[in-house]
């Protein structure tokens, strides 16, 4: 009996991390406000999410990175300015649950656990940062 | 008076709950009795130091990210004991090869199990005084996490 159990927990075990894939994330730091600014290419992929949520007049880039995550695993993306996105992700299969802390120096800005898939990303904010508001956007390329 | 008696009449003159014959009483003890002399000064600094310390309730904010933390974080392990895990060794094989069985199906599954998936479980934020919004967006499909500050500019969650 207890062989059997064994013999089916290793077997279903190993067809669940057979489907172990890597996922890479893309992490931007925008700051919003509404003060004009030029149009930004590198904002392309994100503008069309940000203009329907929020009232703000400009999003200008301040930083971006990429990592790569063999799930479950676990990587930090450097986003300048102290500021930095650690993701601890599992699952597969056009989604990834993820545990995303975005810290500045040290301090949690927000801790969240997320679901996330190709066409849905985490748009993190709302810091008060200058005359703008601090953006981070976290999606699966 | 005997310092006993004295002991209570002080405690009772804190609350404000002794007349004039028994106040009397104990002032006549205590001109007389260095222990409980000391005794009373002790009790009254304690009483004031109390009443000066006294802490302000954090923000409602504050505590529901506590609550939040820590139901997030659960209870206490259950302690071992022998008998008990002795007990439930067969119980956690069998639920733990339930657990495997279904993971594995899951994972078998042509489409994940990530369509029903919560977009967001949990979120909270570290800053002080701030608190969390959280929503999806049906059209883009984008999840906003929006932390709400005191010092929050004009601008924000336009709402979905």
């Amino acid at each position: 009996m207890r062989t059997s159990i064994l013999a089916v927990m290793l077997a279903m075990a190993g067809a669940a991390t057979s489907f172990a894939d890597a996922v890479q994330l893309h992490a931007m730091r925008i700051l919003a406000s509404n003060e004009p600014a030029p149009l930004d290419r590198r904002l392309e992929r994100v503008d069309y999410q940000l203009r329907p949520l929020f009232r703000f007049e400009s999003y200008r880039f301040l930083s971006d990175g990429s990592g790569v995550i063999n799930t479950p695993g676990e990587t930090t993306i450097a986003l300048g300015d102290g500021h930095s996105v650690r993701v601890r992700a599992t699952g597969d299969r056009g989604g990834v649950r993820a545990e995303v802390q975005w810290t500045r120096g040290g301090q949690t800005i927000v801790s969240t656990v997320v679901n996330l898939k190709r066409n849905r990303p985490a748009i993190l904010g709302g810091v008060p940062d200058g005359s703008g508001t601090l953006i981070v956007t976290l999606g699966l390329q | 008076m005997n310092c006993e008696t004295a002991e209570q009449l002080v405690s009772r003159a804190m609350d404000g709950e002794v007349d004039a014959a028994e106040r009397a009483a104990l002032d006549h003890h205590l001109s007389a009795c260095a222990a409980c002399r000391a005794r009373a000064a002790l009790w009254a600094e304690a009483g004031r130091m109390l009443r000066e310390e006294s802490v302000a309730a954090p923000p409602a904010e504050v505590m529901w990210n506590d609550v939040r933390r820590a139901i997030r974080q659960g209870a206490p392990a259950l302690r071992d004991e022998p008998g008990l895990l002795w007990r439930l060794r067969w119980a956690g094989a069998s639920i733990a090869a339930v657990v495997v069985l279904l993971a594995g199906l899951v994972a078998l599954r042509p489409h994940g199990a990530m369509a029903s998936a919560p977009a967001v479980e949990w979120a909270e934020t570290g800053l002080p005084g701030a608190n969390t919004m959280v929503m999806e967006n049906e059209e883009t499909g984008a999840i906003v996490i929006w932390v709400m500050t005191a010092e929050g500019g004009p601008n924000g969650a336009a709402g979905t």
